[in-house]
């Protein structure tokens, strides 16, 4: 089969932990149509499987969770608890959104699976899922690795959403959802298709940066720790130099106070360019204190 | 104090920038729509009706009250809330 995104690995690995990427297209695998005929028990808990089919969109929704429990599983399975089965595992979504797993009622397992994190993305017949095994629970723990990964979000933009933006809208769009800094660095395009190009990047890369706090304010919970509400605003997450190895995240905003509340101090963006999309996968990394 | 009036005022706004962003006429959208089902909004859409109402407001609106909303009226009622706060 075609790989569905021709820059984006099956794995990626940063230190010690080991990033799993999954990848749809339904416009290539007819997965929906596969399933529908095969056993949905074989890869959905009934509570998932009566979720989608109420969902308005089940064919999205379905992709969207069978990319994040297949990433989940190989987490799972490298981290060498093995044997695990997607049935075995059952996504959920915190009050925040933010997907988490649990253990479905059959496993036997015993696990909690709260040191799995994991994000998902879709766009129009696309979808990708991101799932990370930590080696302990960071707030659970003293002492966390500089470096260690802590949470983790992705995100997938399509260039036509930004590319199809009215003229007469096109500056407020611009002006409440980016910060200077990133509209001039935008104007570097070669043209508006250019400037769309370095917009629908940083966009996607705020998003997986949310994303990714989504999974931190959902480890605090578990905790026991309440760090109050943040007041994202989009132009509170900067991201500059999106077109080098190492684009820059910058929390202006006071943001980064919370960030630090939950040990994550730096958060790294890695970004896969494809000719009708971009997709952001944000690394939420720790602080090496208590 | 909001009246009824500065109510349909707000939504008169509210779904006219929700017709902008997604293009659709306002006549196709009432206060009952449903974002995702009825609208079928993306992430990216929604923070582009945040940035009209913003402007159009001059207001701030979270990134966590926006996402709860789930219909052009709970996005009335964020409007109206966060004007009678601020009044």
């Amino acid at each position: 089969m075609l790989p569905v995104f021709s820059s984006i690995p099956s794995v990626l690995d940063h230190g010690s932990s080991r990033v799993f990427l999954r990848a749809v297209d339904r416009s290539k695998t007819n997965v929906w149509t596969d399933l529908e005929r095969a056993d949905p028990s074989d890869f959905f808990t009934e509570a998932e499987w009566q979720g989608i089919k109420a969902h308005p969109q089940p064919e999205v929704r379905y992709v969207l969770e069978w990319v994040g429990k297949q990433a989940a599983c190989q987490a799972i399975n490298w981290q060498g608890r093995g044997g695990v089965r997607l049935q075995d595992i059952e996504i959920w979504h915190d009050i925040a959104g933010a997907p988490f797993l649990r253990a479905s009622l059959g496993a036997s397992s015993g696990h909690d699976f709260s040191d799995i994190a994991l994000s998902m993305s879709g766009e129009g017949e696309l979808a990708i899922g991101a799932a990370v095994a930590f080696l302990q629970t960071p707030l659970a723990a003293d002492r966390v690795s500089e470096e260690q990964i802590l949470g983790i979000g992705i995100d997938l933009v399509a260039f036509e959403h930004l590319g199809s933006v009215p003229d007469q809208i096109w500056q407020i769009i611009l002006q409440h959802t980016f910060t200077p800094g990133e509209i001039e660095e935008s104007l570097e395009g070669a043209d508006r298709a250019g400037q769309v190009k370095i917009l629908s990047a940083m966009f996607a890369g705020k998003e997986a940066v949310f994303k990714s706090f989504g999974w931190l304010l959902h480890q605090a919970w578990l905790a026991g720790f309440h760090p109050g509400g943040a007041a994202i605003d989009f132009r509170g997450i900067e991201i500059l130099e999106v077109h080098s190895n190492q684009p820059r995240v910058n929390l202006p905003g006071g943001l980064r106070e919370v960030a630090q509340s939950w040990r994550a101090i730096n958060f790294q963006i890695k970004y896969f360019f494809e000719t009708d999309v971009v997709v952001a996968l944000a690394l939420g990394l720790g602080s090496g204190t208590a | 104090m909001i009246t009824t009036m500065d109510r349909k005022e707000i939504e008169k706004k509210v779904i006219k920038s929700a017709s902008i962003v997604l293009k659709k006429d306002v006549s196709t959208i009432t206060e009952e729509a449903r974002f995702k089902e009825d609208l079928k909004i993306t992430s990216m859409k929604v923070v582009m009706l945040t940035a009209l109402l913003e402007d159009e407001f001059n207001k701030k609106f979270p990134m966590a009250r926006v996402l709860k909303n789930q219909t052009i009226r709970d996005c009335v009622d964020m409007v109206v809330e966060t004007l009678a706060a601020e009044a």
